[in-house]
């Protein structure tokens, strides 16, 4: 058994587990119960499931140019990832899709409530 | 080897199927957005098989495009949601829609504009409701 082999198996069990993360957050989508539920588990196979499958790819394919351009791949989907599940939470809180009740902490409702009390007596205040 | 990509493959083609079934159900729009972003994901790591499969670099460029624009459309109808409150309301119910058209025939075309520039802005609850002539006396006023 060469090296090449050792770097094909594991470059193929890597992509399996990425697929594998892939389809669990696809299930949990549709089976959990809330918005925030779903966006957890929708965020999973956006990085580590993608960091899983490009590292799978780079060790199959092992070319120094695609893999340079992976590892870019992966460093542009930390920056936007992040970005998405954060405006999709805060437009689910803001509009009122989420059962505040079932919230552990809950920040951003002190800040709402600190926001609307300085409108109120502030110096813009109405 | 190909044994174990066409396996990761056919997961894939399955999530995509399954989310499928998420955007489809809803309710929300913005739990549509977060199963879009599930498809999303499954395309990328569809792409990314097929380079593992061919071993060709021409699909590359691909993937940077989709991870660099495919946050965007999740950020717009997050963005959109947050500032509009009145989701429901665009996706009526026949009676809410019949209602709605009932109270738009009566207006005659002379009347003082819906949506006009000096009327005062609708906040908080009232921004919810679809139709608010009832609530802009104050260009009326000044006819």
């Amino acid at each position: 058994m060469s090296i090449d082999n050792v770097y094909e198996l594991a470059g193929g069990i890597l992509l399996l587990a990425g697929s594998f993360l892939v389809l669990i957050a696809a299930v949990a989508v549709v089976r959990f119960p809330d918005l925030f539920a779903r966006l957890h588990a929708a965020a999973k196979p956006q990085v580590l499931g993608l960091a899983l499958l490009l590292g799978g790819v780079a060790l199959i394919v092992r070319d120094p140019r695609i893999g340079w351009t992976l590892i870019l791949v992966v460093a542009f989907q930390l920056l936007t990832a992040p970005i998405s599940a954060h405006m999709a939470g805060r437009g689910g809180y803001r509009t009122g899709k989420v059962d505040r009740s079932a919230l552990v902490v809950d920040e951003l409702a002190d800040d709402i409530e600190a926001a609307e009390l300085r409108d109120e007596t502030g110096p813009t205040g109405a | 080897m190909s044994v174990l990509v066409y396996a990761a493959m056919a997961m894939v083609v399955l999530a995509l199927l399954i989310a499928l079934v998420r955007i489809e159900r809803g309710p929300s729009i913005l739990d549509r957005a977060v199963a879009t972003d599930v498809t999303t994901a499954a395309f990328v790591a569809l792409i990314a098989l097929l380079i593992a499969a061919t071993g060709s670099a021409a699909y590359v460029p691909l993937l940077v495009v989709i991870t660099l624009v495919g946050f965007l459309a999740t950020v717009t109808i997050a963005r959109f949601t947050s500032a509009e409150k009145a989701e429901e309301a665009r996706i009526l119910t026949a009676e809410e829609d019949a209602e709605l058209t009932a109270r738009e025939a009566e207006i005659e075309d002379d009347d003082a504009p819906v949506h006009g520039p000096d009327s005062p802005r609708v906040t908080g609850e009232m921004a919810a409701l679809p139709v608010t002539r009832d609530d802009t006396p104050a260009v009326e006023d000044e006819r």
